[in-house]
């Protein structure tokens, strides 16, 4: 029992990291854009899918990773100025705007199936599998789990240490009155779809290496993201990271007990009753009562 | 022949699914994500109750509508509760709830589904080849659209738009907007009711891959590309939608690449749409 348990405590926390990237790139694109993006699920396939061809045509994984991250945000910039920009310059309402995202899921997602076939495509870097006190551990996780780690780490410190930090959460709270001190909400917008993105594309060429990729896996991930996003409107790398592996656990539990459908229909039935309840999330900043 | 007349069925299940969707989105604001939803609950609805009870078609029919209209009031208490995202938050919450379920009770069979559902039997008449089935639906199109057209001419129709259009105004009127949510959210979930029960007799067999997010997605993208808050809007989503496909067959368009080439042209129309025009082909002009 006390191997099943640690089993599942480490697949979490390394779950629970991609997961975090996820997470990470939702919720600062959808508190500075207040764009609800589910079309991230789609950058997410994206990622992992220029990531698998370029391997497999013989590309080194470096090089890979750098043209699917570029291809990436030349397409999310895109949408960004094509789509959401104009939309929130319109003050449409943000159930309208996700109705658009899911617009370009849905283009895509399509595309890519249509291209790809529908199949798992795997990158396996490396088969190897040990043992530490009867967890079995492999190769690729330990991959998934310091590049995930070294990524919010940088991420944490770089926005901290340039002050971008501060600037993004004046524009999540107010964008008029940000630009009235001077900061560029254009270009913070963009920046953060941009980051939002490489999030996402990270996450995805994470998951090729280990359990593999088709067109749709992007929306489970991402719905999960956008629970965390929901729970936690803070933008604290911390918090986010940490209720994300605690999602993570959560659902590999409820996976290992019951079964692997009834994991989301839970995650969703908690994030429906905070929704009722507790519309500003569990972990908000604290608002000022009128 | 068949084959048109089984487009035209589909034809039929998409704009009742459309109008019921159309009531919400259109008049009320609620941009729901769990339109599958009670068009499962109608589907399997009467794919259960015609199985257990044993007692032919109307009762189960009747008791289906009625599992609707329980679900219209979680519907109406969610609508009540939270607004605009938040409520399109939580019926996708719903809507992935929902699916959870059906997949994996006993009772709705799983992923397997159900099989040999009962078709509607009219004064002895059993319904159940195609133009039994395209005539059957459009009665109750027509029934429908009679129904809201005259609907849509009463007093009491043009407060639920002015709750769409200003809550608290029409709380200064000394009329309580929750209850005019609610009847749209049930006549809505009516509609989408008969929709579902059509669909599981006509196809006399359903599985939970009928009822899924994507499904919601398309309903409500036919809604908006249609032009949301008009009667014609929804009719000509769904006309879009269906014969979108045979279009491409026209151009020559392999099999493989039909049924994505199909989504990404309906999700580039989709984005389009809300983009340009957010009030749909032949919506109205916004009121500023």
């Amino acid at each position: 029992m006390l191997e099943i348990i640690l089993q599942i405590v480490f697949n979490s926390i390394v779950s629970g990291i991609i997961l975090s990237l996820m997470v990470i790139g939702f919720n600062y694109i959808f508190s500075v854009t207040k764009v609800f993006h589910l079309a991230h699920a789609g950058i997410f396939t994206l990622g992992a899918y220029t990531f698998w061809q370029l391997t497999d045509l013989g590309l080194h994984w470096i090089l890979a990773s750098t043209v699917s991250l570029s291809i990436a945000s030349i397409i999310i910039l895109f949408i960004e100025k094509a789509v959401y920009s104009p939309m929130t310059k319109k003050k449409t309402d943000s159930s309208v705007t996700l109705i658009a995202s899911m617009g370009i899921y849905v283009i895509i997602v399509n595309t890519i199936a249509m291209f790809f076939g529908s199949e798992n495509k795997i990158v396996s870097l490396s088969g190897d599998t040990f043992n530490i006190i009867d967890v079995i551990i492999s190769t690729n996780q330990i991959i998934q789990l310091l590049v995930g780690i070294i990524i919010i780490v940088i991420f944490y410190l770089g926005i901290k240490l340039t002050k971008l930090d501060l600037s993004l959460k004046a524009i999540a709270n107010n964008d008029i009155l940000g630009e009235v001190y001077g900061i560029n909400s254009k270009r913070i917008r963009s920046l953060v779809m941009i980051i939002g993105s490489a999030f996402a594309v990270i996450a995805g060429i994470l998951t090729t290496i280990e359990i593999g990729v088709e067109p749709h896996s992007g929306m489970n991930i991402t719905l999960s993201a956008a629970a965390v996003a929901i729970l936690v409107t803070r933008l604290d790398v911390k918090y986010l990271t940490l209720i994300s592996i605690l999602l993570a656990l959560f659902q590999n539990t409820v996976e290992w007990f019951l079964n692997a459908q009834w994991k989301e229909g839970l995650t969703f039935l908690i994030l429906l009753l905070i929704i009722l309840y507790k519309t500003e999330g569990l972990v908000s900043y604290k608002l000022r009562k009128n | 022949m068949n084959y048109i007349l089984h487009i035209f069925v589909l034809l039929e299940i998409y704009i009742l699914l459309a109008l019921s969707a159309n009531q919400k989105v259109g008049f009320s604001g609620l941009l729901s994500l769990a339109q599958a939803v009670i068009y499962g609950v109608g589907a399997y609805g009467i794919a259960i109750f015609s199985s257990q009870l044993e007692i032919g078609y109307w009762i189960p029919f009747i008791l289906a509508i009625g599992s609707c209209l329980i679900l219209g009031l979680i519907f109406s208490f969610i609508a009540g509760k939270v607004i605009e995202l938040y409520f399109s938050l939580a019926t996708l919450a719903v809507q992935i709830i929902f699916f959870s379920v059906i997949y994996n009770s006993e009772f709705t069979n799983g992923s397997y589904g159900i099989s040999g559902i009962a078709s509607p039997n009219i004064f002895g008449y059993e319904i159940n080849t195609p133009l039994d089935f395209s005539i059957y639906a459009g009665v109750w199109v027509m029934t429908v659209l009679i129904f809201l057209k005259r609907f849509y001419s009463l007093p009491l129709h043009k407060l639920i738009k002015a709750t769409k259009d200003d809550e608290i105004a029409v709380l200064n009127l000394g009329k309580n907007p929750k209850y005019y949510k609610r009847i749209s959210i049930l006549i809505s979930c009516v509609i989408s009711g008969i929709a579902g029960t059509i669909y599981a007799s006509y196809a006399s067999y359903i599985d939970p891959s009928s009822f899924t997010l994507d499904e919601s997605i398309l309903i409500l993208s036919i809604v908006l590309i249609g032009g949301s808050g008009r009667l014609i809007g929804p009719i000509v989503g769904a006309l879009i939608y269906i014969l979108l496909p045979e279009f491409l067959r026209f151009l020559n368009i392999p099999e493989m690449i039909a049924a994505n080439m199909r989504m990404i042209l309906f999700g580039l129309i989709l984005v389009l749409i809300v983009r340009f025009r957010p009030n749909g082909i032949l919506g109205k002009k916004a009121f500023r």
